[in-house]
Parts: C-alpha cells; sequence; structure tokens
C-alpha cells in the first residue's frame, strides 16, 4: 500500500514537472501566435485586442497558474487554429488512439508469450536458427514500413481492408476494431520480435537453475516444472522489457496512424505542429506523457507483484 | 535392502569428447542406515548423489550399471515411475539453501508441493503438515516461516526449510548433498544435529555428501571415500578415521584444522 | 566466441560495411541525378537502366536512396554524436560528484527516459520548427538520456574501486582522475551504446522524415520517400519497398553489431 502510494505521487511530481516544462517552453520560444493569427489583417489594436482575448498580455507565471488549474479540470484551452476547445477537439482523438495503442499490447502479449516459450521449447533443435534469424529481421522492420507491407499483402493484395477506409469508433466498434487490426499488428510486430527473443532467453536461463533442480527432485513432471516454477521467474524481466515497450507503443502509434490514416492523436499532433496551433501541441503532449507515467505505474505494480523481493 | 547401488558409471559426453565422472561405484544401504560419502570436488560424489535421486540430465550424458531401490531399478525405469519414487520415497536436499529454492514463492507452498504432488490432501490440511514439517525441523515461529519468501530468512533458516520440503512426505531416503557446506560453523553442527534426530525419531536413511571427513565422522557409521570417480576406501567411519589405508584418505584427515570442535571423536 | 555469435558479428559487420559504401557513393556521385526528372520514365519498373526503378517524377530511385542513405547516416552520426558527449559529460560529472546536482539531474533524466525519442523530438520540433538541423538538434537531445544513465552507472561503478581510492590518497585532483583514470575505462561501454545508438538514430531519423519533419523536399530521404511512395502505393509498390528495405538493412546492421560487441 505505502509502495502504491510512493509510485503515485511520483507519477504526479513527474507529470507537472513535464507540464511545466512543456507549458514554459511553449510560451518563451519567439514568435507572437496572436499576430500570426491575424497574419496580414494585423494591426496594432487589433493584435492588442486578441492578445488580450487570448490572455497574452498577462504574466506567464499568471498564464501557466490559470492554464494548469484549467487542466485539472480537464480544459486544455482553445486551439488557435480550429475555432473550438482543445478538449472537445481531442476527445475523440484520444479514443482512437487508446483502442489502436491497448490493441497492439494485446496483440503482443497475447502473441509474444506463446511464442517466446515456444522458441524456448525448440532452442536446442534446429528450428532455433531459423526463429533466431527471422526475429532479428522483424526486429529490424520499423512500423511504418511494416505498415506498408501489410497493407501491400493484405490490404491490395489479398484485399482483406480497404486501404484508408478508417471507420470511426463511434458509428461501427467492431468494424473500427476491424481496421485497427493491421495497424495495431505493424506497431507490435517488432515488440513481438523483441519480447518472444528476451522471454526465450529468459527461460533458459532459469531453467539452468537450482531450484529447478529441487522441483525435479519433489517428483515434478517437467511441464509442472516449467508452467510452476520457471515461467514465473522468467517473466520478471519481461514485464520490466514490457514497460518500456508499452511507451515505445504509444510513440509508434503516432507515425503507424500516418500509414493508415487513422484519426487519431498522431495526426492532430502533426497538423499542429505544422500550423504552430500550441494549446493542442500542449494538450497532446501532457495526455500522451500521462499515459506513459499510467502504463509504467502499472507494470511496477505488477513488478511488484510478480517479484517479491522488491521492497521499496 | 533399500537400496543397491551396483557398478555405477556415469559419462558425460562433450561437443567432442567423453569424460567418465563415476566409475564402477558399489554399495548398499538399509533401512535407517547413515552412509557418507567423502571426497574432494570433483570426485564423483554429487554425481553419484544425483544418480540416485534421478536428476541426472537425460541428454549428453550416459549412465550403466544398476541402482536397485525398493526392487525398482531407478536407471531404467520410466520417467513416470521415477517420478513417483522422487519427492515421496527419495527425498534430496542441497548445497546452496537459497538457490535451491524459488525465489519467488512462499516457503509454505514450496514445503507443501511434495504433498500436492503424492497426496490428494486437502488445501487446509497440507497447511497443517507444513506448519508441523517446519516446527519439526525446530523453527522457531512456523507460522511466520510459512508466509515469508526465502529472501528473508538467514541460510540456516533456509535449510531448515529445504530439510522441512524433504521430510514432508515422510521419505525412505534422505540425500543431503554438502548441507552445510555454505553455513557457519555453528549452524553446520546444529543441521547435523538436526539430521541425527531425524533419523533416530522417524528412522529415514541418509546418504551424506561431504568433503569434510570429521563432519561426516559425526554423523555417520559407514563411508566411502571417492577420488576421480572411484570408490578408493569404504568401510566403518571410526576405522578408517583412525587407520586409514590411502595416501588420498589421509591426505584428507590431515586437511582437517585442528579444531576441538570439529575432531568430535578423535580426542 | 561461440559460432552464432560470431556469424552474427560477421553478418553486422558486412551490412555496415556495404551501408557505409552506399552513404559514400551518395556522397560521391550517383548513377543518375538524384533531382532530375524525367517525364517519360514516370513509373519506371526495375529495370537495368533503373535497378530501383523510378518514382511519380522519373527520378531514378536508386540514386535518390543512395543520397538518402547518405543523409540518415549524416543526420544518425550528429544525433549519437550529440548524445555520446553531452550524456557522457553530464553522466560522468554526476556519478563522479554525486549529491544534490546528481539527484536533480538524474530524476529529470529518468523522466525523460521513459518517454520515447520520438515523442521528445516531435516537441523539440513543435518548438523549433522542422529541418534537418532542427532534426538534429532534436533527435541529439532526445538521445542524451540514455547516454547519461549507462555513463553515470559506469562512473559509479569505476569510482569505487580501490584503485582510485589509492589514486586520491596520492593527491591526484578531479579533474586529473576523471580524464586519466575514469574516461579510458568507458570505452567498452561506450562503444556499445554508440553502436546501439546508431540503431535507435537511424529508426527515429527515418521515422521522423516519414512524418515529414527532417530533411525537407526535394532533398531525398528514405523516410520521406517511403511517405510519398505510400501515395501512389496502388500503381507502383515498389517505389515504397526499396527504401523501406534499405531501412531495414541498416537497422539490421547495427543491432547484429550492437548484439555481439562490448557484451
Amino acid at each position: 500500500m505505502k509502495y502504491i502510494l510512493k509510485k503515485v505521487t511520483t507519477m504526479l511530481i513527474t507529470l507537472f514537472v513535464v507540464s511545466v516544462l512543456v507549458f514554459f517552453s511553449f510560451s518563451l520560444i519567439p514568435g507572437n501566435p496572436a499576430l500570426s493569427k491575424l497574419g496580414t489583417e494585423a494591426t496594432p489594436e487589433r493584435l492588442s485586442a486578441l492578445e488580450h482575448e487570448m490572455g497574452l498580455d498577462k504574466p506567464v507565471v499568471e498564464r501557466f497558474g490559470e492554464w494548469f488549474t484549467g487542466v485539472l479540470r480537464g480544459d486544455f484551452g482553445r486551439s488557435y487554429s480550429y475555432n473550438q476547445s482543445v478538449t472537445s477537439l481531442l476527445k475523440e482523438k484520444i479514443a482512437t488512439t487508446l483502442i489502436l495503442s491497448v490493441m497492439a499490447i494485446v496483440i503482443c502479449v497475447v502473441i509474444s508469450l506463446p511464442l517466446g516459450i515456444f522458441m524456448a521449447r525448440k532452442s536446442d533443435s534446429k528450428l532455433d536458427i531459423v526463429f533466431s534469424a527471422v526475429n532479428q529481421i522483424i526486429m529490424s522492420i520499423p512500423s511504418f514500413f511494416s505498415g506498408i507491407i501489410l497493407t501491400l499483402i493484405f490490404g491490395i493484395t489479398l484485399k482483406l481492408f480497404t486501404p484508408g477506409a478508417y471507420v470511426p469508433y463511434h458509428s461501427d466498434l467492431i468494424k473500427c476494431i476491424g481496421y485497427m487490426f493491421f495497424p495495431a499488428l505493424a506497431i507490435a510486430l517488432p515488440k513481438i520480435s523483441m519480447v518472444s527473443k528476451l522471454l526465450k532467453d529468459t527461460v533458459i536461463k532459469e531453467a539452468g537453475k537450482e531450484y529447478v533442480r529441487t522441483a525435479y527432485s519433489r517428483g515434478n513432471a517437467t511441464k509442472a516444472v516449467f508452467y510452476r516454477h520457471v515461467l514465473g521467474n522468467a517473466l520478471i524481466p519481461v514485464i520490466t522489457f514490457l514497460g518500456m515497450t508499452f511507451a515505445d507503443i504509444i510513440a509508434g502509434s503516432i507515425i503507424v496512424e500516418q500509414v493508415f490514416s487513422v484519426p487519431g492523436l498522431g495526426r492532430i499532433l502533426l497538423t499542429s505542429i505544422s500550423g504552430r496551433d500550441y494549446p493542442v501541441i500542449e494538450a497532446i503532449i501532457l495526455l500522451l506523457a500521462f499515459f506513459v507515467v499510467l502504463s509504467n505505474l502499472i507494470v511496477d505494480l505488477l513488478y511488484h507483484k510478480f517479484d517479491p523481493r522488491i521492497h521499496v | 535392502m533399500m537400496l543397491k547401488v551396483e557398478d555405477l558409471c556415469i559419462k558425460i559426453h562433450d561437443k567432442n569428447s567423453t569424460e567418465t565422472v563415476v566409475k564402477d561405484v558399489d554399495f548398499t544401504m538399509k533401512r535407517g542406515d547413515i552412509l557418507g560419502i567423502v571426497g574432494e570436488s570433483g570426485s564423483g560424489k554429487t554425481m553419484s548423489a544425483l544418480a540416485i535421486a534421478g536428476l541426472l540430465s537425460r541428454h549428453n550424458m550416459e549412465k550403466s550399471g544398476n541402482i536397485i531401490f525398493e526392487d525398482i531399478n531407478l536407471l531404467n525405469c520410466s520417467r513416470k515411475v521415477l517420478r513417483k519414487i522422487q519427492g515421496s520415497e527419495i527425498s534430496m536436499i542441497f548445497q546452496e539453501p537459497l538457490n535451491s529454492l524459488n525465489p519467488i514463492k512462499k516457503i509454505g507452498w514450496q514445503v507443501e508441493e511434495g504433498l500436492k504432488i503424492h497426496t490428494t490432501m486437502e488445501r487446509l490440511e497440507r497447511k497443517e503438515r507444513a506448519l508441523k514439517a517446519l516446527k519439526d525441523v525446530e523453527l522457531d515461529n512456523p507460522e511466520a516461516v510459512y508466509n515469508s519468501y526465502p529472501h528473508e530468512l538467514s541460510g540456516g533458516m533456509r535449510q531448515r526449510v529445504m530439510i522441512a520440503s524433504a521430510m514432508i512426505v515422510s521419505p525412505k531416503l534422505l540425500i543431503a548433498d554438502e548441507p552445510t557446506t555454505a553455513l557457519d560453523v555453528t549452524i553446520q553442527a546444529q543441521i547435523v544435529e538436526l539430521l541425527k534426530k531425524i533419523n533416530k525419531e522417524r528412522g529415514t536413511a541418509i546418504l551424506f555428501i561431504s568433503h569434510d571427513l570429521s563432519l561426516v565422522n559425526t554423523l555417520c557409521e559407514n563411508v566411502l571415500v571417492m577420488k576421480d570417480g572411484l570408490v578408493v576406501e569404504s568401510g566403518k567411519c571410526a576405522d578408517i578415521f583412525d587407520n586409514p589405508r590411502e595416501a588420498y584418505t589421509k591426505g584428507l584427515i590431515e586437511a582437517i584444522p585442528h579444531n576441538p570442535f570439529y575432531n568430535g571423536k578423535v580426542i | 566466441m561461440e559460432r552464432s555469435k560470431k556469424v552474427k558479428l560477421i553478418t553486422g559487420l558486412v551490412i555496415t560495411a556495404l551501408v557505409i559504401i552506399m552513404a559514400v557513393w551518395g556522397m560521391i556521385k550517383t548513377p543518375y541525378d538524384p533531382y532530375s526528372m524525367d517525364t517519360s520514365a514516370k513509373f519506371a519498373g526495375v529495370s537495368l537502366k533503373h535497378v530501383f526503378g523510378c518514382d511519380q517524377f522519373g527520378r531514378d530511385i536508386f540514386s535518390r536512396v543512395l543520397v538518402g542513405v547518405r543523409e540518415t547516416m549524416f543526420i544518425s552520426a550528429c544525433v549519437v554524436f550529440i548524445g555520446a558527449f553531452l550524456g557522457t559529460v553530464i553522466g560522468t560529472v554526476t556519478g563522479y560528484f554525486g549529491g544534490w546536482l546528481d539527484e536533480f539531474l538524474m530524476r529529470i533524466n529518468d523522466a525523460l527516459l521513459a518517454f520515447p525519442s520520438v515523442l521528445l523530438a516531435l516537441v523539440v520540433i513543435g518548438l523549433f520548427g522542422s529541418g534537418k538541423y532542427q532534426l538534429i538538434v532534436a533527435l541529439g537531445i532526445a538521445f542524451i538520456p540514455s547516454f547519461a544513465r549507462i555513463v553515470r552507472g559506469e562512473v559509479l561503478k569505476i569510482r569505487n574501486l580501490d584503485y582510485i581510492n589509492a589514486v586520491k590518497l596520492y593527491g591526484a585532483s578531479n579533474f586529473r582522475i576523471i580524464v586519466v583514470h575514469i574516461l579510458p575505462n568507458l570505452k567498452t561501454v561506450l562503444l556499445s551504446s554508440i553502436i546501439i545508438g546508431f540503431n535507435n538514430a537511424v529508426l527515429a531519423e527515418a521515422g521522423m522524415s516519414y512524418l515529414g519533419m527532417g530533411v525537407a523536399p526535394p532533398n531525398p530521404s528514405l523516410g520521406r520517400m517511403l511517405s510519398e511512395a505510400q501515395t501512389y502505393i496502388f500503381t507502383s509498390p515498389l517505389a515504397a519497398v526499396f527504401p523501406g528495405i534499405v531501412i531495414a538493412f541498416m537497422i539490421l546492421g547495427f543491432s547484429l553489431l550492437g548484439d555481439t560487441v562490448g557484451k
């Protein structure tokens, strides 16, 4: 309980630090958002009126205070380029990106764990060489390229899905998940090969330890030794790695959204960066930071549950 | 005879070489016997013990001879038959109690595991038995130990836990492979006393493997001296200690530090 | 060395050598001008004349790939240099001196380390705008934390060795201890981190330029070639395949080397 409390506190501090860093960096960079919004129509009167409207005439610390209390209430301010609040602009995109990331994580875990176990079982057969080679190659293919390959094979050649025909989740959730399968697979593929390789290595390492001999000496069958003793120990480093992988998967979804034209956080982040729509960028970064920190927290707690030796 | 080992040979095949680690080992044990095997590291004593416990790998190893335990030849019976004997008739404890325990399972779970495999007992009954087993190995607070993890205990406590988990199934034979080597001298003596008590009260035969002849002398009646995979000397412990025939055995005796605590019987 | 390790090392060396040859080739002279458009060769397929075919403007893809490899290698080298240099400085200072500065910087470092480098780089690009040099700065900054963490760990290990204490007793200054006794010992760990860094830098650069945040058009970059070719994927799928394979090839080489060197 104390451990959870400590972890949650660190998480909140990290998020606060991130929000301070993000807000001040975007406030201090040169350039006047009001001026760029008005463009050629700028006159001194209109400029100062707009600056007042956007709150730019107040000192930066005061603006941070207003922004931050707003964020706590779920209000990220107004977008510069879209005439609506950031929150309403991002709502749907958040859900879309979350569906994609969660699907990628599920695919990664569901495939890589059995695969890693299978590879460990076959580690002294000829198949091992094939597995290692294929794994090494898949690991090297960036998700946006595997996304294109998947589009070529399953979209254009086999016609299992129509590239670009994204279905929003609120109009048809099943169809949406169906469309998202290949993007999620593209994100998951390199992670699958990394996780399964790690699991294979740790299983082999754990299988050589002395407690395994003890387990055999009690009359356990090989399968029981594996599932009751080896697997739990072998999963501990895998869980740590999965924690880092979750963050990577969230970042990966930003790129892969682009490949499959999925209108999630990644797409709007890119348009906001080119359009210098700072409130939207700030909000997205903070949200992504929140997801990353949250997934780290979940992994920490899982880790704590799996490995009794950790007492922090 | 409970255990009859005849012409036991073990060869390890490497990629390009074959090494014979145990050569023609013969001995017998009756119920309630305590037999010691001494020798330096690499003498084949641990290999012989592992062979009897059925814990040698089935790959890259060649075993010949017979290990007959209660009329079953452990060297050529099926895995299934062997598993029925492992952990119910023959139990084993090892040198490093910390590494021999699963780091992420509670002590209670590990002590009970033998019962889970070999009996149909209910959970509560198993727990009761486990607590009794922990009490029998003279652990002060069995309930607390039951709920702790291996890393939370001291070395001596861990070895007691190992003994409890080995004895919970009331085996006929307990194989102890250097069970005290990793422990402090005072703890060593306590563990040896505990093994003695178990042998006396429950009639469990003990095969005690050690590199320490004086320790064997305090516990065992009979002893085998092994060197390079061969049995070089065997007989009553006291005789061999007083009157060693082999230079190797003399060497082992001379290697014992002159500590009154060690030399129990010699003084 | 085990046989499988040897195979990995040799394959990694061969692939990396090929990549470097491509980069040098792209530096000196490409078979075709990578910028000249030839409407007659629009979407030309694979042939002896154009080994990778041509793109939507009839530009030779192979020539553009060579220049793209050059650009990717240049950017990755700069990124790894910035990350390794500043990471080593920060890691050495915090690891050697400890104290509140160490505590403070490592807290920030760990927080940054939790974020994927592409995300960090996007933040920096959001601040300074996109372009080749902005990308180098953005990724360079994003690469500092991992180097700092590794170097700090190593320095902590070395600092507590007996001989460092002995040298201290002789009155050596901190600066001398760091330069003479600690930095040379970081060689192995730095070498393997730099190779792994290259692996990650190529991946990040390709990803960023795929997103349009890198080298500006019409200059060729592997990632941008992929995204441009994707528009025409129905008519000319191979135009996307070749740059992608080259990116994967580069990453494969570095990851094979990273697996074997220094471990």
